[in-house]
């Protein structure tokens, strides 16, 4: 039986199974994705009616998520190949040969992305920027409570000021929850549960890999 | 629909609170729209990759 491959490197190829997410990788997708959905669910559900005490679990997985998000960064920085999630020319290429096999005006099939697609490394790119958007104006907002390391204080910033920190976190709020629902949709379908499965235990297996990878793009050690 | 919440502060001044929350159900219909009318091209429109 094979077992999964060692968890190091991301990539890395020993047996029939290609690692793609690391264990540390995946940890802190679900944290994130844990966080999201405790920060989501605790600001939401008490505006439509379902009222408990949500704002220290709001600020506290805010904080969890902040943590998360910084050591995503800097793993990505300085210990993965950040050029995997860019987004390059062969990508743009890669639009045109889409458009034209979806509207039909081509039969050839479009090229295999790396290890990321485009759109993939879309959502991603939005994720990043409406939570980041979304963590520095909720860090912002902390200074209106009292927590074990200050006194709350309203006075830091002007009416006005609070007011585009409140409408912009709002805002970015509410963009998740159709980002989550997109997300989470597509992570469900069909073709695409091999990423979700990677996602979880790690790894897809050479045959998918082939197939929906350009080894090219995306070489495996 | 209100886009923004609005209330005064102590001098009277009106200012901005927040987004308005009934665009909650705007993004879910949003959202759910993205998805139906994917699944649905994906389900009749979609070219089959041979």
């Amino acid at each position: 039986m094979n077992r999964p491959v060692s968890e190091r490197t991301s990539g890395t190829a020993v047996t029939d199974r290609i690692l793609r997410h690391a264990l540390t990788d995946r940890v802190l997708h679900w944290l994130m994705a844990a966080c999201t959905l405790i920060l989501l669910g605790t600001s939401f559900l008490p505006i439509l009616g379902w009222q408990f005490p949500w704002v220290t679990a709001h600020w506290v997985s805010g904080f969890v998520l902040i943590a998360a998000v910084l050591v995503h960064t800097v793993r990505a920085l300085f210990w993965k190949d950040i050029r995997s999630m860019l987004i390059g020319s062969a990508d743009l290429r890669d639009v045109r040969a889409l458009a034209r096999f979806n509207l039909r005006l081509s039969d050839a099939v479009p090229p295999r992305p790396g290890k990321y697609s485009l759109a993939q490394k879309l959502i991603h790119h939005a994720f990043t920027g409406v939570v980041l958007v979304a963590l520095v104006t909720g860090a912002i907002m902390m200074a209106k409570i009292d927590t074990p390391w200050w006194d709350s204080n309203q006075y830091i910033l002007s009416d006005a000021t609070w007011g585009v920190i409140y409408v912009l976190h709002g805002l970015t709020a509410l963009l998740l929850i159709t980002m989550v629902m997109a997300h989470v949709y597509f992570a469900l379908r069909p073709e695409k549960l091999l990423f979700t499965r990677s996602m979880v235990l790690g790894w897809i297996t050479r045959k998918e890999y082939r197939t929906y990878h350009d080894p090219e793009r995306w070489q495996v050690k | 629909m209100e886009l923004f919440r609005t209330s005064r502060n102590v001098y009277g001044q009106e200012t901005l609170a927040g987004m308005s929350w009934d665009l909650i159900l705007v993004f879910v219909a949003v959202g759910a729209a993205l998805i139906v009318l994917h699944a649905a091209y994906r389900l009749f429109l979609a070219p089959k990759r041979k």
